[in-house]
């Protein structure tokens, strides 16, 4: 009856699985084409932010230059109206607002993981009380809830920015790994959990986690997308230290030095579309995950045999 | 195949296994603004010696699933008793109730609901045999591997390291009978465990259960809607309507020589029944739950009801040995 | 049989899955046909392509399935070289379905009374209010449902008069041809027999003939005249109803399927199933797909598909009939 019989001294040969098995949906998302366009556009950007003090030309804050040039080989995106080079600005300013984008996305589904899980999993008073706060900051009109903050800090740097985006955000995360979490949780194998003896923590740890990577990853895009948002938006409202380097930041010194009036490009579409560009690789990644994921969204290819159609109109 | 584990507290010779004396299950639920409460297990006795199998035999709202949960103290008792392997686990606890756990499991009706997706097989099983066993490293791979084995998911060696959605529902039924078995019980509860399987494939689920029964003198309580199942693989059967038990006896008895009518109408009702009587034109209307209600549970649906039967709760009566039932009419 | 008229005619149907792989195969070659007012049971467990047969029959198939090869006709028609003008006049009129789940098939926010006038008027315009509500009202008298509960909505009836209201609206233009898929399975089987019951009463009162398709096989076997079963996207047997009573003359599948329901009322219960496993349709064994789990099993059914023979009545694929008369060749 014993499937193994080693002899005293002979080690076990353990079964592996098969390594594609257990990430198979890890290896589909590489392959996608949104996938991977989305990371590719980002991927630029984040070489320009790592590799930025390599790749600036110069000190992004010197004001040495003649103001208002327009691109050329010697700076790349031109001068501001105080002298500064822009593309240095943008170097720096990528890496800046992709930390606060990623940085603050992090924060946000981390709080909302924490918060929804023990919410949706304990249930009973825990959960009123949790749900009732996520509803709080859910209704709060989130860019005016940082203004306010930011109005009493005066001028925060990003990275502050970044830590507020992400205390704040996590509400509406919170509701979904809250509804998540209470459908797994009256899932037989949840029962058979406790039943073996499991406590709570091991429970939504081993058993219930592993089944929300996905959405987790899908939440994470999104949070990240607003957190970059965020920043550039209350950059642009002057809601930051102004000394600081970041697309938010630029832009504000782009409107308030008469950019648009004066027609000088170079200076707010850059950054502008620099945050557009990262929104959209984010959301592209987002995109091919909802399809891995959810196979009924996926388009498939048309068949090579026309005779025998479905009807057109119920088809796919 | 390793011996049963010393029993922890030896039960009396005669004494058995579960004793569930008057056992009541209340629900609040909300009808308008007043909370009203549902009964779905109204006053319930019976008891399962060691080896034996009870077959629980009703449809969807008698009340079987709940007397299941609560045998399992998956939910609380609302009065009454519960004795498993001389322990009252009524109302226990904590540490207590933590030791139940290894006297007492549960194998579910949902064969892709009860199994983990991102977890092997072999995963399943690691738990309960550390906590309960205390086995680590290479015992604990062997030991994993010899219930896998047991539960005939051969070969081992390829089975182990399957996730769910590559087998298929009977694999995974026998992959939940092994994990119920890693903690070494004295007592299952099976809630339906063939009912979503194909049936080409319920036959050899219930050969297994039956084999482990004789293997290691387990006792079921065996939960199902199918009376031919029930037939097959129970010792005695009980049947319940509207939470209140209407029928109980062994089991060839019972479908001999049925005596109340709800026994009758799942008889006749049941498809392979050779005896194909017209099935009295009764309503469907779900039974009645709610506390306060009078008169026998079936009263509605009964081709012999009378005035009698709707004031009158009839009680359960010894008819012949082993053979209760509960109805003023039944011969 | 010959003067009877064919309601449904499956010619070499086969239908199959666009996957990264290639395409698999989920029915293989079904030739069947169903006569007036017939009822014909279709059997089948996971794998075996029943409901997938079916959907291909009302031209429902979605995503990646589409229609391989075969005709398909009902009434004569061609159901795949209808426009989808025609196909949608037809569709309801001539050949409607009950549906597993009477919830997802009831819309949630319409009463009972509303979704029988929108059947009616989407396919006849000139009905007027009143006939189609004197029509509601028959029609459930027809399955035995109080009236009344014309007003209601979905879930606020039980499951069992759901089932029948879906079924009253499946028959409400009176069509030949009616496709049930499973429609008992998620009920009690108590509430199962009366329907079934009810079924039988109404084919007789209104006349159309019925695929009945379902896993449970003595079900079928006791409200069909003819059971086809299928495996791995074969018809791999058709009979009599009055033959599979007989133990002689069967695929083992079938052989296997009557020996794994219990019968209730014998001294001694006997169950037994089939060993092994449902066929993995992306990975078919060889020759003959029920050979892994064959007690008959040959060198020849592991490397060559049998031709369906004529066994008595009944049509039957296994090489163990090879010397009979040949349906049709592999």
């Amino acid at each position: 009856m014993i499937a193994e019989a080693p002899s005293m001294n002979a080690p076990v040969v353990r079964a592996r699985p098969q390594r594609p098995k257990k990430f198979v949906n890890l290896r589909k998302f590489v392959r996608h084409p949104f996938a991977i366009a989305g990371m590719s556009i980002l991927g630029v950007f984040v070489i320009l932010g790592v590799f930025a003090p390599i790749i600036a030309p110069y000190n992004p804050q010197a004001s040495i230059f003649i103001p208002m040039q327009a691109p050329s080989w010697q700076h790349l995106l031109g001068t501001t109206n105080t002298g500064q080079d822009i593309f240095s600005q943008f170097v720096w300013g990528a890496q800046t607002t992709l930390m606060v984008g990623l940085g603050g996305g992090v924060i946000t589904v981390v709080l909302a993981l924490l918060i929804g899980m023990t919410a949706g999993y304990l249930g009973g008073t825990v959960d009123a009380i949790l749900n009732t706060m996520s509803n709080i900051f859910l209704v709060l009109p989130s860019l005016a809830l940082l203004i306010v903050i930011e109005s009493y800090l005066k001028g925060t740097s990003p990275l502050i920015n970044g830590l507020i985006i992400g205390l704040t955000g996590w509400a509406w995360g919170s509701r979904v790994f809250r509804a998540q979490t209470m459908s797994f949780g009256s899932r037989d194998f949840v029962v058979a959990a406790k039943l073996s003896g499991m406590s709570n923590l091991r429970i939504m740890w081993t058993e219930i986690l592993p089944n929300m990577y996905s959405i987790i990853a899908s939440n994470l895009t999104f949070a990240c997308l607003g957190a970059m948002l965020a920043e550039a938006g209350l950059a642009y409202l002057g809601y930051e230290n102004l000394n600081a380097n970041s697309w938010g930041t630029l832009l504000y010194w782009a409107g308030n030095g008469g950019a648009m009036l004066s027609g000088a490009w170079w200076w707010f579409v850059p950054p502008g579309a620099a945050i557009a560009l990262c929104g959209m690789s984010f959301t592209m990644m987002n995109f091919a995950m909802d399809q891995i994921s959810n196979p009924r969204l996926a388009t498939f290819k048309k068949r090579r045999k026309p005779r025998v159609q479905s009807n057109s109109g119920i088809g796919a | 195949m390793s011996s049963p584990v010393m029993q922890k507290n030896a039960l009396a010779v005669g004494q058995p296994m579960v004793q569930v004396e008057d056992l009541v299950v209340r629900f609040p639920i909300r009808s308008g603004v007043r909370k009203a409460w549902i009964t779905p297990v109204d006053h319930v006795n019976f008891t399962i010696g060691r080896g034996e199998v009870l077959a629980l035999v009703g449809e969807s709202g008698s009340g079987k699933t709940t007397i299941g949960k609560a045998l399992m103290r998956i939910v609380e008792p609302s009065a009454g008793k519960i004795v498993v392997g001389g322990k009252d686990i009524t109302h226990i606890k904590g540490r207590s109730l933590a030791d139940y756990r290894e006297d007492a499991q549960m194998i579910f009706q949902d064969p892709f609901g009860s199994l983990n997706a991102v977890k092997t097989v072999e995963q399943h099983l690691y738990f309960p045999l550390k906590k309960h066993r205390q086995l680590r490293g290479d015992d604990l791979y062997i030991k994993a591997g010899e219930l896998l084995e047991l539960v005939g998911l051969t070969p081992v060696r390829e089975t182990r390291i399957k996730f769910p959605n590559e087998l298929s529902g009977g694999q995974r039924q026998r992959v939940a009978i092994a994990r119920a078995l890693a903690v070494d019980p004295k007592f299952l509860v099976a809630d339906e465990p063939i009912s979503m399987l194909d049936v080409s494939i319920r036959a050899g689920v219930l050969k297994l259960m039956n084999q482990l029964k004789d293997d290691f003198k387990l006792s079921y309580l065996y939960i199902t809607h199918d009376l031919a199942s029930a037939r097959y693989f129970g010792d005695r059967i009980m049947v319940m309507y509207g939470g209140q038990i209407m029928e109980t006896a062994d089991s060839r008895e019972l479908i001999r020589r049925p005596t109340h009518p709800y026994t009758k109408l799942l008889l006749a009702a049941t498809p392979g029944n050779p005896i194909r009587e017209k099935l009295p034109e009764t309503s469907n209307l779900a039974p009645n739950l709610l506390e306060g209600r009078t008169g026998c549970v079936f009263a509605s649906r009964c081709p012999l009801v009378t005035d009698r039967c709707r004031d009158e709760m009839p009680k359960l009566t010894l008819l012949e040995t082993g053979h209760s039932a509960a109805c003023h009419y039944a011969s | 049989m010959s003067s009877r008229i064919p309601v449904l005619e499956l010619e070499d149907v086969s239908v199959a899955y666009d996957t990264h792989n290639g395409p698999v195969q989920a029915v293989n070659r079904v030739n069947l046909k169903v006569y007036q007012e017939e009822i014909v049971g279709l059997v089948g467990e996971s794998g075996s392509g029943k409901s997938t047969l079916a959907y291909a029959i009302m031209r429902l198939l979605k995503g990646a399935a589409f229609l391989q090869n075969g005709t398909i006709k009902v009434m004569g028609r061609d159901i795949y070289a209808m426009s989808p003008k025609e196909l949608q006049a037809f569709r309801w009129a001539q050949m409607s379905m009950v549906f597993q789940s009477a919830m997802s098939a009831l819309n949630p926010v319409m009463t009972v009374e509303q979704q029988f006038i929108d059947t009616l008027r989407s396919h006849n315009k000139q009905m007027t209010l009143e006939q189609c509500r004197m029509r509601a009202a028959e029609l459930m008298d027809l399955v035995r449902i109080d009236p009344k509960y014309l007003a209601s909505y979905p879930h606020q009836l039980s499951g069992g008069m759901r089932q029948r209201v879906v079924i009253a609206i499946a028959i409400a233009l009176e069509p030949a041809f009616v496709i049930m898929d499973e429609p008992t399975t998620a009920l009690d089987v108590v509430v199962q027999r009366s329907i079934l019951d009810q079924i039988q009463a109404i084919q007789r009162k209104v006349h159309f003939a019925v695929l009945f398709i379902s896993h449970d096989f003595s079900l079928v076997a006791e409200l069909a005249q003819r059971v086809a079963i299928m495996y791995a996207g074969r018809m791999v047997e058709v009979a009599d109803s009055g033959a599979l009573t007989q133990s002689e003359n069967h695929h083992p599948y079938t052989e296997g399927l009557l020996r794994a329901i219990p019968k209730l009322t014998a001294d001694e219960i006997v169950i037994e199933g089939i060993p092994g496993h449902p066929p993995d349709l992306v990975s078919l064994p060889s020759g003959c797909a029920f050979h892994p789990r064959c007690p008959y099993v040959t060198d020849e059914c592991r490397q060559q598909r049998p031709s369906l023979y004529e066994v008595g009545t009944s049509e039957v694929e296994c090489h163990r009939y090879a010397g009979e008369k040949v349906v049709q060749h592999v």
